[in-house]
């Protein structure tokens, strides 16, 4: 009888064990495919350096990302962990989603781990129209390699900088489309007016030219125009909606800043040169600190 | 004995039983195997035959197809060879590869027994759809989008979109002035373009932007039709009221083209290396620097002799207009890249300097000799109407030439553009 129970608990043992399965890298990719479609920022990674080896045996972050969930119509986080092999212990490597303003530096787990990996390396391929991101591995001693296409990557580069935004005007590019969402978080409507005060203000700078709150001009239904407050690198504070800058009552047309030399104190000054406005009307600093013409 | 062979056969039974479970589920796992490697194809013809609709629809007269289906949509088009690159980033070109690709019952893409397509019954009566940031509740749609949805024949699908970029110049950042070159320099308005990410529509709005408006935004001026002979799409549209010319901009989340800006984008700046020159020398032509190079000033020869297509293309004048009423003009970019700047329909602009001259005069109504045919040269425009009781030439000396009579009674054209400021990095 003994016997008997020592064979069947075997058995057992044995089928959970067969039954247990493991994660394949073509089951791991699959399922990190569709989160590197949509990243838009890559904040840190040790890309291109060759054979990941340090540190040895810890998980560490290779790979933080902003994406877009399309599901949800927001901004996230992806982080990509790898346990380094070391000495018999393989290489594990998981990814975990998190919020946007969260850090990958805190380490989170994952049921979805792709486990036995003997070496691994991350490789960013720039192509002309969109960024490739090769993750390279060796697993149970078989090499294999998965490509992500980045396809969000070349547009935020390129909205990075405003003069290498091509001279034709042309961005190469590829966008996956969002889920539409009843929940809007687009701003502005038709109506609004800079005039009756009903305009909403997207982006707003103060005096020692910092953004107060978040940029949320693309977000604009109608498009979005600049006041004229603080002479800023990233411009004036802007409203949503469509500028009648110049006419009585709104906002003055931007100047610059430069070709008069305008320090930041004479900007927001009544008749400052800093601001267009029509005929007789006259650039008036209101008590928002905005021009306006009047 | 007996017990001994007991052991054996319990022995054998599990022996068969755990060789039967590994191999089962090895098998298993090697079906699932496989399926997901096709998974995984699928999702990269995917995006292969995502890019390449993407880079046919930005840059058609590059892709390798355009040779085979070129005429016939050009042809559908009333478009010239030298026209194509205007079908870029449209859903014409959509159209005529679609309907290359049906004709010649081929796909997107073809890799060992993956097939992409389009899904043709995607949009309403079409295979695209056109987003707008004003109805859109996609983030990532700030601006004109064709919206299309790939599958594969295995039923996997994947929307894209294609946003309208081809379209627009950026204005380079440096010192300009507004309006005509004045002898007393401390009477110049200037100003600067720095940090500010100004791009400007190269064209006039066209028909076809006016269509496609219309058609996703019917609520609103709904006394406004769209225009369907296809011949036309991409001709400006010259029949819009001021309000409705806003309107649009809007609706694509631009704003109405600057009398200023304008100015920025035409005269060619004196020293085009110095961005911060405090010299605003410039001339009355977008093509040429001193105005004595200009065709138009070259007295010496008869008039006759100086309306040549080549000449009309540069400033489509009166002359023009009746010489060669069918010419292609106004594909000869200024300094900035901007197109159709001088001749053809008067252009409507947002003068936030002086609200009296918010239309550009140089167009078909005048001589291309006369003083209104120059750059900066603005009258105004009450915005409610086409008729010449609509315009009114301010002037103090009454020798100043007025629209010529035999257009009252007629509806006068007037086109438009927009502009709009791209966020930069901050």
């Amino acid at each position: 009888m003994n016997i008997l129970k020592i064979l069947f608990l075997s058995i057992l043992f044995s089928c959970t064990s067969v039954w247990q399965n493991e994660i394949t890298p073509i089951e791991f990719a699959n399922e990190l495919f569709p989160k590197l479609l949509s990243v838009s920022k890559v904040q840190s990674s040790p890309l291109n350096k060759g054979i990941i080896e340090t540190p040895k045996g810890i998980p560490s972050v290779i790979f933080e990302g902003v994406f877009l969930d399309r599901q949800k119509n927001l901004e996230k986080k992806i982080c990509l962990y790898y346990t380094v092999p070391f000495r018999e212990k393989k290489g594990e490597l998981w990814f975990v989603e998190k919020e946007k303003n969260e850090d990958c530096v805190e380490i989170v787990e994952s049921d979805f781990v792709l486990k036995n990996i003997d070496s691994l390396e991350l490789v960013l391929n720039e192509k002309k129209q969109n960024d490739l991101l090769l993750i390279k591995f060796s697993h149970f001693k078989k090499n294999y390699q998965y490509d992500f296409y980045l396809t969000h990557f070349k547009t935020m580069k390129s909205f990075s900088y405003a003069a290498p935004v091509q001279l034709s005007g042309s961005l190469p590019f590829l966008r996956l489309a969002s889920s539409d969402e009843n929940s809007s978080q687009k701003l502005g409507n038709i109506n609004d007016s800079f005039l009756n005060g009903s305009a909403k203000r997207c982006h707003t700078v103060n005096e020692s030219c910092e953004t107060v709150g978040e940029n949320l001009c693309h977000l604009c239904r109608f498009g979005w125009y600049e006041v004229v407050d603080y002479a800023c690198p990233q411009g004036g504070s802007k409203f949503c909606g469509q500028s009648r800058c110049g006419e009585k009552g709104q906002p003055a047309c931007p100047a610059g800043y430069l070709v008069h030399e305008i320090s930041p104190a004479e900007v927001c000054v009544d008749d400052s040169e800093a601001g267009f406005c029509q005929g007789e009307l006259r650039p008036i600093c209101n008590e928002q600190n905005i021009l306006v013409c009047r | 004995m007996k017990s001994k062979l007991r052991y054996g056969i319990i022995g054998l039974l599990v022996g068969v039983i755990l060789i039967t479970g590994y191999v089962g589920v090895f098998w298993s796992d090697k079906r699932d195997d496989a399926q997901l490697e096709l998974d995984y194809a699928e999702k990269i013809a995917l995006i292969e035959a995502a890019k390449e609709v993407e880079s046919l629809f930005r840059d058609p007269e590059s892709h390798k197809l355009w040779p085979l289906f070129s005429q016939d949509c050009l042809k559908e088009y009333n478009l010239s060879e030298k026209d194509g690159f205007k079908l870029a980033c449209s859903s014409e070109i959509l159209q005529c590869y679609q309907q290359y690709l049906k004709t010649k019952n081929k796909s997107i893409f073809e890799k060992n027994s993956l097939k992409i397509d389009f899904e043709l019954k995607f949009g309403k009566n079409q295979f695209y759809k056109i987003l707008f940031p004003s109805t859109s509740e996609d983030i990532n749609v700030t601006g004109k989008t064709i919206q299309v949805k790939l599958m594969s024949n295995r039923k996997s699908d994947l929307i894209v979109n294609l946003e309208d970029r081809c379209h627009q110049v950026y204005l380079d950042e440096r010192f300009f002035a507004y309006g005509e070159n004045q002898s007393d320099k401390s009477l110049e308005i200037t100003f600067d373009t720095y940090h500010k990410n100004f791009f400007l529509d190269k064209f006039l709005v066209t028909v076809k932007d006016y269509n496609d408006w219309r058609e996703n935004d019917s609520k609103n001026y709904s006394h406004l039709k769209p225009i369907i002979d296809h011949k036309k799409f991409f001709q400006p549209v010259v029949h819009l009221k001021k309000n409705e010319m806003h309107a649009y901009c809007s609706f694509v989340g631009k704003q109405i083209m600057m009398a200023h800006l304008m100015d920025a984008a035409t005269f060619i700046p004196f020293d085009l290396r110095n961005k911060q020159a405090n010299t605003f020398e410039r001339g009355s032509y977008y093509w040429v620097k001193k105005n004595s190079e200009a065709w138009v000033s070259l007295a010496k020869k008869k008039k006759e002799d100086l309306l040549t297509p080549q000449n009309c293309r540069l400033l489509f004048g009166k002359e023009c207009a009746e010489k060669f009423p069918t010419l292609n003009y106004g594909d000869e970019p200024s300094w900035s890249g901007l197109l159709q700047v001088m001749g053809g329909p008067f252009e409507y602009l947002h003068n936030p300097l002086n609200e009296e001259e918010n239309l550009r005069t140089s167009s078909k109504y005048f001589s291309v000799f006369s003083e209104w045919n120059k750059l900066a040269k603005r009258i105004f425009w009450d915005g409610e109407g086409h008729k010449i009781a609509h315009f009114r030439v301010f002037e103090e000396d009454k020798n100043v030439e007025q629209i010529p009579a035999e257009f009252s009674g007629k509806e006068l054209e007037i086109g438009f553009r927009c502009v709009q400021q791209i966020l930069g990095k901050e």
